[in-house]
């Protein structure tokens, strides 16, 4: 059952998304790995500099979240919610909050 | 006359979600349309706003001044005194070296790490004033910074709360509601000149936030997340209070998800306001890891995740069968369990601290008078009383559940905000005077929203018959706008007008004289308002309380600078690293005025080591002295009112010292002994034994015995308790008195160094009139004189 | 002025001696030490460094009989009329030194202006100038007889027992030294009674431990005076010396009389001692008994005490011996012996019979004693006098419990007081579990010894019982608490110790190549991105070449590389500053950019 719900998923996800949102999804992707990763770390090895492995990992959560609501904003069927804004805006908002956002990490780091 | 189009324009440019102008603006732009023509309607619209904004902040800046007209330019209170310190301990050696500061100054012997232990928001801001100003060459002290720091940011607590209103209702209730903010006494309590704390900077914080976040819940916006979470991280760093914000806003969206109000705008703004704020927050040091450590923030993650589930819940819907989600419904459940589970397991395991106790006191306002007295002692901790509601909001306490009421009817989803913010701010201020002030914004802010409404109602027929008056009346009109002095009374002024002319237009669905008396009653409500606010202000939160004034029987006043006297003493007559003991309120008081060295100060974050000095003011005096050399004291200093009648002295702070000593030293310290058995709490004669050889009484009273104030009262009358003292001519072995100020309000003790501790003991010996004497003393019979011979 | 405490010092020390009633004899005498002493306090004198001290010296050792070596002449001292009585006295008294004869004329001038000079003032010092300057007048000095009543009613009368006029010694010796003087020149007997003369010696023997030479020749040529004079002798009657303990072994008790300076007095025949009585109850226990006088000392008499077997303790005696009469204090002693001797431990709780054992007097008990804190020590002893094989009570019976090795820092010793019963017997109990707070939860071996000691004990002795094993229980927090107040308690004031910052120590990291693993990890995605977005197609070539474009892109990149050097080096506030400069650029470049492509858009949208 499971095979085929996800299967069918798949299908269904390469059928209706644009390229563009694609891309966006890839980007998704590489971030949710890149987390995914950073939390075997901590849970194998430790999570003593926590800071620094905080910074890591809120970072690509965070990177996510932001894809996320670039996604949102670019899928032309959550147009109507944001009528006002084009796919422009919605991209400098995510520059802006990536340059606030990384700034905060890099102090973080420590 | 094109009302309709007026109506519209008037309130396009702000409003989405209100219809509902206020009528000055209306009126305004009314008499615009007359004169100027429809362009200038908006830029005249804004400028009405824009004026009657700067007035409030004007009005609200002036009226916070009394204490610097009444007294002078200085810091009151206790807190203040270290923010200042502190501010000046940043502007002279830079922020980094700040916030490595280890201020071993207090708590001696343990010293306190400032840079840790402190919300550096209103250093920083300040200090950033400073520099600027500086780097004007503009050279202001920075003592001036910091006293007028609190009525400046008052005006922009004014602004923001125009903009929140705007967007919750509109833009004539934001300007209600600024003026409300402006002159409400439940917020100048916080914010007059020279209050230089915390919340003065971080109420602003909290509206801007507010405002940010309903904008940014509206239009779903990265960019005005990524500022909510800014403004977040303001108020994280300015105030302790932050941690209201971190949970209403997740119950706002908890509350929108269980009315089915999910949307993918709502998503965005708290996805990415949370994990921003997160991050953020985690950047004070003070706070450091709490964010995820602690209970107090585990509902806003949790809810994080939640909007996550639902989010996927809701993509994964657009292209599966029913069936198909039910089959993801359950893993989902599965996974919420699994994640309960895990939370509450690592709670247990200590990874996440549960609660902390002043959260307990908050919803258990019993709690921490039977565990942490320490927070029970502290006045502002108390329960509020109906008595105080009403002092510090008079009419808008009875006018803003109307205001609410208006809200439930329309309501969207920031009014759900807005009423779950009033909700929980009121129940808040009920447990703890010091949340009066969360209360107050939502209040002018829901008083405004029911004014405007009020209003609205009552003069809609107005707009028309209006719109025909003279332009002379409109002339006078903007003069008095313009004219200096209170917003409110300039729109009394106008509202006054308004109502000669009502005679003219006769009503459509009320009669004229029942729109008359209402309005008219409405004006006599906000003029009693303000006449309060003024009233209360000049008379109950302008003395700075180091400062006192005493009024004489002719009116005359008198200033009692007695604090001031006593650290000035300090500092000039005490070695530089003379270790002041004296109970925890004044801690911050010498370290800033006498800059000695304290043991304890209002940053109560050590109890046991309150507790210790608690324990030695209320055991007796060689008990501790035993303590005080053990804490290597120097001076004791202690406040005393009897004399002036000065009803907060450490006589009556006395008992919580008791019961702080007591619940770390129960085997020495009972709280019981201190009270007759009748079980009152006396100084007088028949007051209990160990109340009176207990150091505290002993250092309040030494030598008040011998005071005789007037004819009539016996000698050692104390006038705050009303009382006859019980223990009149005693000796201090251990201490003597050191310095004594004009009033006896702060009495300074020496500790006797064992040079002078014996010579104290002979003295006591000797006075006690047991001679010693000298075994086989020689008894001496003096041989006489012989008497003079005439002859030789 | 030190007189008076060394009055004070005296009284101590002589008061016990001396019963209620006035004594008609003096308590002591000058021995050969003390001349030796006072002839050292003379001889600078002889240096004619000042003419006081020189004439000091002179009389002093006229006074002792010494020779005076005299190099030089004292020409010096002229006949010269002074105008106070002082000067006129060391004038006269030189003059005499050196047996020049005064004319008449002068001494009549001198006896007016003397009498003048004493209706001014009479005091003590005056009187006595004027009395020794009569004596040397001879015959025309008799006005001043007069005036020696006068003199002696001013004299100050201490405790009865000494007279001294005030001014201390000087004063009274110049005073009785002229007396005498006067009325040996005048040949008739001084108006003194026979008790004021006592009295005065008394005084002048308390203050033979003078240091000035002045004082030296004072206390001599006074104490002479008394001795040597023609009216009344004072006879000494005292103990001698170590004369005081008397016992079974030694059971004499030895009276000395003599005069003042030690010397045997003919007159007296017989010694009695009148009375004795015991300390404390005043019972007369011997009357009338003579003292046999010793064959080879003068001045010594015995009496053999013991033969009316006394009970140990403190006796009275008054001594007569012609006409004068004193009384002295001696102690008897016995000596003690420990009868029965029982030790063991009992339960605390007394609940079973307590397991005694029996020890000699000087021996050790052998083995180990063990106790826990459910028990007590138990000790019972009898003392008995030795002699008359008696109960009896001592003044101090400690039992003393210290470790063993008393070098040990912790070393503990506690002394507990036995106490006895009705019937004299000792008894000792120490429960274990109530003192284990004075031993300080120090459980381990203790050495238990007995003290006996009394005033009255020839043999006080420290007796080591055994050994004893003391277990205490853990202490509880609260005795943990008081114990370190305690053991603070004498630190009070001491330095204490300084207060070092502890840093937390950092968690132990991760080995290096697991770090790097991790770190390759993290950035292995970045490939599949790149994968990810080449097999979906990015498209490029739509990437407007614009200012705005490139500027934006540049300043983007700008602002990441300033973030990865302000993670390396920069702090906030320039990082923030650069950023404003570089965010602003990239700020307007972008939104050039992103307006420029939203227009592409919509006229494309629009075509």
């Amino acid at each position: 059952m499971s095979n085929h719900v996800i299967s069918k998923i798949w299908q269904d996800y390469k059928k209706i998304t644009e390229r563009k949102t694609m891309i966006i999804d890839a980007y998704l992707l590489y971030v949710l790995i890149t987390g995914i990763i950073q939390f075997i770390y901590c849970c194998s090895v430790g999570t003593y500099p926590f800071n620094s492995f905080l910074s890591g990992f809120i970072s690509t959560i965070s990177c996510f979240v932001l894809g996320m609501c670039l996604r949102l904003q670019a899928c032309n069927s959550n147009g109507k919610q944001f009528n006002r804004y084009g796919i422009e805006k919605g991209f400098a908002d995510f520059i802006f909050a990536q340059i606030v956002l990384h700034i905060v990490i890099v102090n973080f780091i420590g | 006359m094109q009302p309709s189009t007026t109506k519209t324009q008037a309130g396009a440019p702000a409003q989405t979600a209100g219809k509902k102008v206020l009528f000055p603006d209306k009126k305004v732009s009314a008499k615009q349309v007359k004169s100027s023509g429809l362009t200038n309607i908006a830029g005249l619209n804004s400028l009405i706003i824009f004026t009657v904004l700067l007035l409030a902040w004007i009005s609200g800046f002036a009226s916070r001044l009394f204490a610097v007209i009444r007294f002078e330019s200085i810091i009151h209170e206790f807190d203040p005194w270290f923010n200042y310190r502190a501010t000046a301990y940043m502007v002279e050696h830079g922020f980094y070296n700040f916030l490595n500061w280890f201020d071993e100054r207090a708590w001696y012997p343990l010293g306190r790490i400032v840079g840790g232990t402190v919300y550096p928001g209103l250093m920083l801001t300040s200090g950033s004033i400073h520099y600027i100003l500086h780097s004007l060459n503009i050279p202001v002290h920075i003592r001036d910074i910091c006293v007028f720091l609190a009525p400046v940011f008052s005006g922009l607590t004014a602004i923001s709360t125009y903009f929140l209103t705007k967007e919750l209702w509109s833009s004539g209730a934001g300007l209600f509601a600024a003026c409300f903010i402006a002159i409400v006494p439940g917020y100048i309590s916080r914010s007059v000149a020279g209050s230089y704390d915390n919340e003065g900077i971080a109420i602003f914080a909290l509206q801007i936030t507010y405002y940010l976040w309903v904008k940014s819940v509206k239009t779903g916006s990265i960019l005005w997340a990524t500022l909510t979470a800014l403004s977040y991280f303001y108020m994280v760093s300015a105030w302790g209070g932050y941690v209201f914000i971190i949970n209403l806003i997740p119950l706002h969206v908890f509350a929108l998800l269980v009315m089915n109000r999910f949307s993918v705008r709502l998503f965005t703004a708290y996805t990415v306001f949370y994990i921003l704020g997160l991050l953020f927050s985690m950047q004070i040091p003070f706070v450091g890891f709490q964010p995820i450590r602690t209970s107090e923030h585990m509902a806003a993650g949790g809810v994080f995740c939640l909007m996550f589930l639902i989010g996927g819940l809701k993509y994964l819907r657009t292209f599966m069968t029913k069936a198909e989600m039910k089959y993801f419904g359950g893993i989902v459940i599965g996974i919420t369990l699994v994640f309960l589970t895990v939370l509450i397991g690592l709670t247990y395991a200590g990874f996440v601290a549960p609660w902390s106790g002043r959260f307990y006191s908050l919803w258990d306002t019993g709690y921490a008078k039977i565990h942490i007295p320490i927070i029970a002692s502290v006045s502002e901790h108390q329960p509020t009383t109906w008595f105080s509601f009403f002092f510090d909001l008079h009419i808008l306490v009875t006018t803003f559940p109307v205001g609410l009421w208006y809200c439930i009817k329309h309501i969207n989803d920031e009014r759900v905000f807005v009423v779950l913010y009033a909700i929980s701010a009121v129940y808040f201020a009920g447990v703890m005077v010091r949340l009066m002030l969360t209360l107050t914004p939502v209040v002018c802010m829901l008083a405004g929203i029911a004014f405007s409404g009020l209003l609205e109602l009552y003069l809609k027929e107005e707009d028309r018959e209006e719109s025909g008056t003279n332009a002379v009346e409109e002339e006078s009109d903007g003069e008095q706008e313009r004219s200096p002095g209170r917003a409110l009374y300039d729109k009394a002024g106008k509202l006054r007008r308004m109502k000669h002319e009502k005679p003219k237009g006769n009503g459509d669905g009320l009669g004229a004289n029942v729109r008359n008396a209402v309005v008219i009653f409405v004006l006599m409500l906000l003029m009693m308002f303000t006449v309060h606010c003024t009233w209360v202000t000049s008379n109950a939160y302008s003395s700075p309380s180091i400062v006192l004034a005493s009024y004489s029987n002719e009116g005359g006043r008198a200033i009692l600078d007695d604090f001031r006297e006593a650290y000035y003493w300090l500092s000039q007559n005490t070695h530089t690293d003379a270790r002041v003991m004296s109970w925890w309120d004044y801690g911050y008081q010498i370290a800033g005025m006498a800059n000695r060295t304290t043991l304890v100060d209002n940053n109560t974050w050590n109890n046991s080591h309150i507790a210790l000095v608690g324990k030695a003011m209320s055991s007796n005096e060689s008990a501790a002295y035993e303590i005080m050399t053990s804490l290597d004291v120097d001076y004791v200093l202690v406040i005393f009112g009897g004399m002036i009648g000065y009803s907060g002295d450490d006589i009556n702070k006395f008992l919580w010292m008791v019961r702080i000593a007591e619940g770390e030293h129960p085997q020495d310290i009972r709280e019981s002994d201190y009270f007759t058995e009748r079980g009152e709490f006396r100084v007088d004669s028949e007051a209990s034994p160990t109340l009176l050889n207990s150091l505290m009484y002993k250092l309040s009273y030494y030598r008040f015995g011998e005071v005789k104030m007037d004819y009539r009262s016996p000698t050692g009358f104390d006038r705050t308790r009303n009382a006859e003292i019980g223990n009149k001519n005693f000796q201090l072995t251990y201490l003597e008195e050191a310095y004594t100020t004009e009033h006896w309000l702060v009495r300074v003790y020496r500790l006797a160094s064992i040079f002078f501790l014996n010579l104290n003991a002979l003295k006591n010996f000797t006075s006690r009139k047991k001679k010693g004497y000298i075994k086989g003393r020689p008894t001496v019979v003096k041989g006489q004189k012989p008497q003079k011979r005439a002859s030789s | 002025m030190n007189f008076f405490g060394a009055i004070l010092l005296l009284a101590l020390v002589v008061g016990e001696l001396i019963a209620a009633d006035v004594p008609t004899s003096t308590n002591s005498y000058l021995t050969k030490d003390d001349k030796l002493r006072l002839k050292k306090v003379l001889e600078p004198g002889f240096k004619f460094q000042d003419l006081a001290s020189l004439h000091y010296a002179i009389v002093g050792y006229k006074h002792m009989k010494e020779p005076i070596k005299l190099i030089g002449s004292v020409k010096t001292i002229l006949d010269k009329d002074g105008s106070t009585v002082a000067e006129l006295y060391y004038s006269v008294s030189a003059m005499n030194l050196l047996n020049q004869k005064i004319p008449d004329v002068t001494v009549n001038k001198l006896v007016k202006t003397l009498q003048l000079a004493l209706k001014k003032d009479d005091s003590p010092l005056n009187l006595a100038y004027v009395f020794h300057i009569a004596a040397n007048l001879g015959s025309s000095g008799s006005f001043a007889f007069n005036h020696i009543e006068d003199a002696m009613v001013q004299a100050d009368e201490v405790d009865g027992r000494y007279l001294q006029f005030e001014g201390g010694l000087s004063v009274t010796s110049l005073l009785v030294n002229g007396v005498f003087k006067l009325s040996q020149s005048l040949k008739k007997k001084a108006p003194l009674t026979q008790l004021q003369i006592v009295k005065l010696a008394n005084y002048f023997l308390s203050r033979r431990s003078v240091q000035t030479p002045k004082g030296v020749a004072n206390f001599l040529s006074s104490i002479n005076t008394l001795a040597t004079n023609e009216f009344y002798k004072p006879t000494c009657i005292t103990l001698k010396e170590d004369g005081v303990v008397i016992s079974v072994k030694q059971p004499f008790v030895h009276i000395k009389v003599c005069d003042l300076l030690g010397n045997p007095v003919p007159s007296i025949s017989n010694v009695i001692a009148n009375t004795a009585t015991k300390e404390g109850d005043d019972v007369v226990f011997v009357s009338k008994k003579n003292f046999e006088a010793a064959s080879n000392d003068k001045t010594v008499y015995s009496l053999n005490f013991m033969t009316s077997t006394p009970e140990p303790g403190f006796y009275k005696i008054a001594v007569s011996a012609g006409s004068a009469t004193n009384t002295v204090l001696i102690k008897v002693l016995t000596e003690v012996k420990v009868s029965s001797l029982e030790i063991g431990t009992a339960d605390a709780d007394q609940t079973t019979q307590a397991k005694l054992v029996k020890v000699a007097h000087p021996e050790k008990l052998k083995e180990k004693i063990e106790a826990d804190s459910q028990q007590k020590l138990v000790i019972r002893f009898l003392l008995k006098d030795a002699f008359k094989d008696k109960p009896m009570r001592v003044h101090q019976a400690f039992v003393r419990l210290s470790t063993k090795d008393s070098t040990n820092k912790n070393s503990q010793e506690i002394i507990f007081v036995a106490e006895p019963d009705s019937s004299h017997t000792y008894k000792f109990d120490m429960q274990v579990g109530a003192e284990s707070k004075n031993f300080a939860y120090q459980s381990g071996d203790y050495k238990i010894e007995l003290i006996i000691g009394d005033a009255i004990l020839s043999n006080s002795f420290e007796w080591t019982l055994g050994t004893i094993a003391l277990k205490f229980p853990e202490p509880s927090a609260s005795d943990v608490a008081d114990k370190s107040t305690y053991r603070q308690k004498p630190n009070v004031y001491t330095k204490k110790p300084e207060i070092k910052h502890m840093f937390r120590e950092p968690d132990k990291r991760p080995p290096e190549y697991v770090s790097n693993l991790f770190s390759g990890l993290c950035i292995a995605p970045i490939f599949l991105l790149i994968f990810l977005w080449a097999k979906i197609g990015v498209n490029i070539s739509n990437f407007p070449f614009s200012i705005s474009a490139i500027t934006f892109h540049l300043g983007l990149g700008g602002i990441f590389v300033l973030f990865g050097v302000f993670w390396l080096q920069l702090n906030m506030f320039t990082t923030l500053r650069y950023l404003s400069i570089l965010g602003t650029i990239t700020f307007l470049a972008g939104n050039k950019m992103l307006s420029q492509i939203a227009k592409n858009r919509k006229l494309s949208a629009a075509r």
